[in-house]
């Protein structure tokens, strides 16, 4: 018996927490706007190369 | 001081539109660069009338009374002889009286001077535009916020300090539970580097008005700054030369960790060489766009030059609650549907609570509900933690410091 109950009121978790993330989404889509650029255009001729000396770029 | 027409003597102002300085009166339009330089007369005479008026003796009693202290000082507008009042890092101000830009020559001498400027692009109600599509279109909105008109818009020049350097680094990267490590010898140059030197302003607000392209900046020209507020930069050197390193070794190391493939990996051990020399003081555009509501006012941005926008618009307590309750109502009836009726359907044939117990010898009502928990902590985990960060996003653009930096200038316009 009390398996059921903790079963539905996991299931009500559940449920209650798909739909905040849903809401969430929507928040972050729709009223946020502008986030951390990832333009690095300032930083020119990246070079890297890994110990067996195989350029990765 | 302020640029006047030389048809009808009006002040004039830079408009983003022309690329020029417009008359406010006639309506004339001139290129800037073809008009006489008049500042040098202002850096070269220090006794010109820019010297401001002593206040410490007016405002002794007022001190006596509130107990604050003025950082303001009382310059006389060249136009009309009105009093303007100018914070201690402002270098354009409009008058209240007339409405002219004022000029603080001072506070610009040839020590001081931005070596370039970005001018504005992006025009008033442009700005305003791109804040109503793209944010006062969100959803959830308290009612009322999509029809508001902003009470404050202001175009402020901000400053900031540009740095060239080079920087190299050999990093271990380690993959995850594998423990599987590379190392990578990496190196690079930074040009044109941006560093907000402005303390009165939030440095993550500004770093979201980002990127800039440095490379349109013109010649400083004191013509840029009529119609516009401004400030002059007023950070030490160090401060300043530490955050350029920061931002630096940050833009390097995302580069470097893209390397190993693998979003898991993490560096271990980091001896970077960093060489940053700053190279030039300049002064960008942004648009700050007040919408001030009966709980707080939010306080927007949006590139001068780009016209990139950034913010978060508040939402409805009411709807968010009223909508989470409707979707866990439909979703909880789709489940329940499906649990009684498809997985075990022999739980709506329990009649007495005592036989309840044979079904549990199965083990499947076991299995089902431990998932269904596990499930549940981790989607209530993720969703907790995405509405954290938007609370964050929303308090950002509450600031109060944001609000204050555009707020606390003179003139009311609109």
């Amino acid at each position: 018996m009390i398996l059921i109950v903790v079963g539905y009121a996991a299931a009500i978790i559940a449920c209650a927490g798909l739909a905040l993330l849903f809401v969430a989404n929507i928040l972050r889509m729709s009223n946020s706007y502008g986030s951390e650029s990832e333009d690095h255009s300032c930083m020119k001729r990246f070079k890297c190369m890994d110990v067996d000396q195989r350029p990765r770029l | 001081m302020a640029k006047s027409c030389p048809g009808c003597g009006a002040p004039m102002e830079y408009d983003p539109g022309f690329d020029s300085l417009v008359c406010t009166s006639c309506g004339n339009i001139i290129d800037p660069k073809t008009l006489p330089d008049a500042d040098s007369f202002y850096y070269e005479n220090d006794d010109a009338d820019e010297k401001p008026t002593d206040i410490a003796d007016t405002l002794s009693e007022f001190e006596e009374l509130t107990g604050e202290m003025y950082d303001r000082n009382v310059y006389k507008c060249s136009q009309c002889g009105g009093e303007v009042l100018v914070s201690g890092t402002e270098i354009s101000t409009r008058c209240i009286y007339c409405g002219s830009t004022s000029v603080v020559f001072s506070r610009i001498s040839k020590e001081n001077r931005p070596d370039k400027i970005v001018p504005f692009s992006i025009t008033k109600e442009e700005a305003i535009e791109t804040v109503k599509k793209n944010i006062l279109s969100g959803a959830f909105m308290p009612r009322g916020f999509k029809k508001i008109d902003p009470e404050l818009v202001r175009g402020i020049y901000i400053p900031y300090f540009t740095y060239d350097g080079v920087i190299s680094d050999t990093q271990q990267h380690v993959i995850g539970v594998t423990e599987k490590s590379y190392v990578f010898d990496g190196s690079a140059e930074f040009e044109n580097l941006l560093v907000e030197c402005c303390t009165a302003l939030d440095d993550r607000s500004t770093a979201l008005l980002e990127p800039y392209n440095v490379k349109a900046a013109v010649d400083f020209d004191t013509s840029y700054l009529m119609g516009f507020y401004s400030n002059i930069q007023d950070v030490t050197p160090r401060k300043a030369q530490g955050t350029a390193e920061l931002k630096a070794k940050t833009i390097f190391n995302s580069q470097m960790r893209m390397l190993s493939k693998n979003s898991t990996a993490r560096a271990v051990s980091s001896h970077p060489k960093l060489e940053l020399e700053r190279t030039g003081y300049i002064l960008l555009p942004a648009w700050f766009v007040t919408i001030s509501t009966k709980d707080a006012p939010y306080t927007f941005l949006v590139n001068g030059q780009s016209g990139r926008c950034t913010g978060t618009a508040p939402w409805s307590k009411v709807k968010v609650f009223g909508t989470i309750a409707a979707a866990t109502a439909v979703l909880w009836t789709l489940l329940f549907t499906l649990l009684t009726k498809v997985a075990f359907p022999h739980i709506n044939r329990i009649t007495d609570i005592e036989k309840a117990d044979y079904i549990i010898i199965g083990g499947g009502p076991q299995i089902v509900a431990g998932i269904i928990a596990v499930v549940a902590g981790i989607i209530l985990t993720i969703a907790i933690r995405k509405l954290l960060r938007l609370f964050r996003k929303l308090k950002r653009t509450g600031s109060v410091t944001t609000l204050i930096f555009a707020k606390r200038r003179q003139g009311g316009v609109k």
